[in-house]
This record gives structure tokens, sequence and C-alpha cells, in this order.
């Protein structure tokens, strides 16, 4: 197995885990039974389409910036329809009632975005051996475009690759309609990541 | 009539008068807009970041930045038989998705983009530029109307 297939192997090991503690933190936040799958994990560009989402989209954007040992910044994007799902689920109302999102649903995303930042970043900072601080997370709900623009402007001087992940959430028996994808853009991607290359 | 995308870095210059350019979900990211009054010339350029550093070592054709954007612009539109004198800008985007956060992205973006084109003389006819919402831009050819487009 060559290193490159060794590195990804314990990217996605390092992701799954995360993914678990954050799935036990939020379960035990909603008193439900929170699963985050994980659909895919990489390290590349990030783009401004993706499969079912282009420039205009309309999505939330959870961000959060990063700081400590690295500098960077976590961003959550999740389409509108997952969004509403997503908020069903979290403020305990039926399955495909919400319309439009309230301060409360705002503020219960926020709080799901910091749970999921929180729980990835304690394993990141565990697993990579590097110090990171994230700081208060910002909500937004706007194009898809104008939303991922802010990562990746923010590092385009030095690379536009970042940690991709794209995750689905399930409560109970019911799954959000679609991925939430989280985007972990920092400054030195590879110096980041350099404790997945040792043996 | 053909709509022609304009994504980040690129650069856009048409003469067909049934061109519609356009660039979709703009943040961060400044659009500018150039038109020949006198040979009917449409550009777009789409750029991210602000004005190169002096001796910066960057290409000279990254047209991400602005400065670079910009002088693709003007390279491609004289080629076509433009001049400067004849060119009316506008500027889109340079928003700040997150206003909590300190970020000058945006506002860098759209001083860099006034400083160039001020100094090469370009007036700039028309502005829909900073504030926090993502925009869609659509610049039609025909009767050089820019149209900017909001999520509400």
């Amino acid at each position: 197995m060559g290193n490159v297939e060794k590195k990804q192997i314990k990217l996605e090991k390092m992701i799954n885990e995360s993914a678990r503690a954050a799935s036990d933190a939020l379960s035990k936040l909603s008193d439900n039974q929170v699963t985050i799958k994980v659909s895919s994990a990489e390290i590349t560009n990030v783009k401004r389409t993706w499969p079912g989402i282009g420039p205009e989209t309309i999505v939330g954007g959870i961000y959060m910036p990063i700081s400590g040992e690295v500098a960077g910044a976590a961003l959550i994007v999740i389409p509108e329809n997952v969004a509403y799902a997503l908020s069903d689920m979290l403020v305990k109302r039926p399955v495909g009632s919400t319309k439009k999102l309230t301060e409360l649903d705002i503020s219960a995303l926020k709080e799901v975005g910091n749970i999921i930042c929180g729980n990835f970043m304690t394993i990141f900072s565990n697993t990579l051996k590097v110090k990171i601080v994230e700081n208060l997370p910002q909500f937004t709900f706007d194009m898809f475009g104008a939303v991922v623009e802010q990562i990746i402007a923010q590092f385009a001087e030095r690379s536009e690759r970042a940690l991709i992940i794209e995750v689905r959430f399930s409560f109970g028996e019911t799954s959000t309609p679609g991925n939430i994808i989280l985007i972990f853009g920092i400054e030195e991607i590879d110096e980041f990541t350099k404790e997945l290359d040792t043996d | 009539m053909a709509d022609i995308e304009a994504k980040i870095g690129d650069v856009i210059i048409t003469r067909n008068s049934e061109d519609h350019l356009v660039a979709l979900g703009v943040g961060s990211c400044i659009i500018i807009t150039l038109y020949d009054l006198k040979n009917k010339i449409g550009a777009m350029a789409h750029a991210m970041l602000s004005l190169r550093s002096s001796g910066e070592a960057v290409g000279m054709k990254d047209t991400r930045y602005i400065d670079a954007a910009v002088d693709m612009m003007l390279a491609k539109m004289t080629s076509a038989g433009s001049r400067k004198e004849n060119l009316e800008a506008k500027l889109i985007g340079g928003s700040n998705m997150f206003p909590n956060i300190k970020s000058s992205i945006g506002e860098k973006n759209i001083a860099g983009a006034r400083e160039k084109l001020k100094k090469e003389g370009i007036e700039i006819v028309g502005e829909a530029v900073g504030g926090t919402q993502g925009r869609s831009v659509e610049f039609c050819v025909a009767t050089k109307i820019v149209t900017v487009k909001t999520k509400f």
C-alpha cells in the first residue's frame, strides 16, 4: 500500500472517530439518537459547485475561525432543505414543517455547528498533535458561491485546498434529505496533517 | 443569446451584442465590467484577491488578482480596437458574508478595484458593492445594463 493510501486511511479513521464523538455529543444534547455518517473525506480544492448545489443555491453557512498553532476556519454548508429538516429534528417539530428559519432555528443550527466543530477539532488536535483554538460561530443564509468564497479567498494566496468532509445526519429513523459539507480550511494543510504521514 | 459565465479568475470580452456575461453567487469577490461606448464591446472579470504587493512572486497572468485581471481586460479590449477613453466601468461584489467576523477581504477588493481603475483613468459609472449579501450579476452587452440579483 502506498503512502497516499495509508494517509487516506488514517484520515478517514480520524474523521470517523470525530463523527462518532460529535454524534454522541448531539445525542446527549437533543435527548435523541443522532448519527453523523461520513459519506466522503478528502483534502482537495474548494469548489463553487457541488452535486445538486450551484453557486446560486441557497444554503446555510456556519463559519468558525480557527486559531492556535494553525490559522484557518471551518465552514459548515447546509443546503436549504437539509437546514429545514435539521431544524425540525432539533426543535422537535414534525419533519417538513419548517419553511423559513426562525431565530430559534438559527441558534440551534449554530449550536450544532459548534458541537460538530468542537468535537472534530478536539480529535484533530489530539491526533495531529496541534493546538487548535475555536472561535464563536457565525451564521448566514445566502447563495452557496458567496458563502464558500469566504473560505476560498482567505487562503487563496497559499492554497485553495482544504479538508472537505460530507456527512449525513440521522435522528432515530429519520435522515436529513441530503449531505452537509464540512470544509476545514487551514493555511498549511499539508503541514497540519503531516502526523498522518508517519507510520 | 448566450449566457457566458465568468468564474473566479476569468476575464471575458465580447463584441457580440447578443451575449450576456454573468457571474453567479458572488460574495467577497469583485466583478468588474467594462463597456466600450464606441465599439460596443463588453468585458467582465471575476477577481478574488486585491492588488498584488510590489515584487510579489506571482505570475503576471494570475487574474484572480484585480490588477492582473484589469490588465488582461485592457489588453484584450485594446486588441479588439478599444481605447481607454471610451471605456466605462461598473463594480459589483466585495461583501462580507459573516459581518461579525473581522474580515477585510471584501473591503480590500473594493478599494483595490477603485484604485486600479483610477490609475488606468477609467470612470466608474455604477457600483453595487459591500454589505453582507451574495449577488448574481448579469451584463447585457446589447443594452450595457448590468442587473444585480440578491437572494430576496
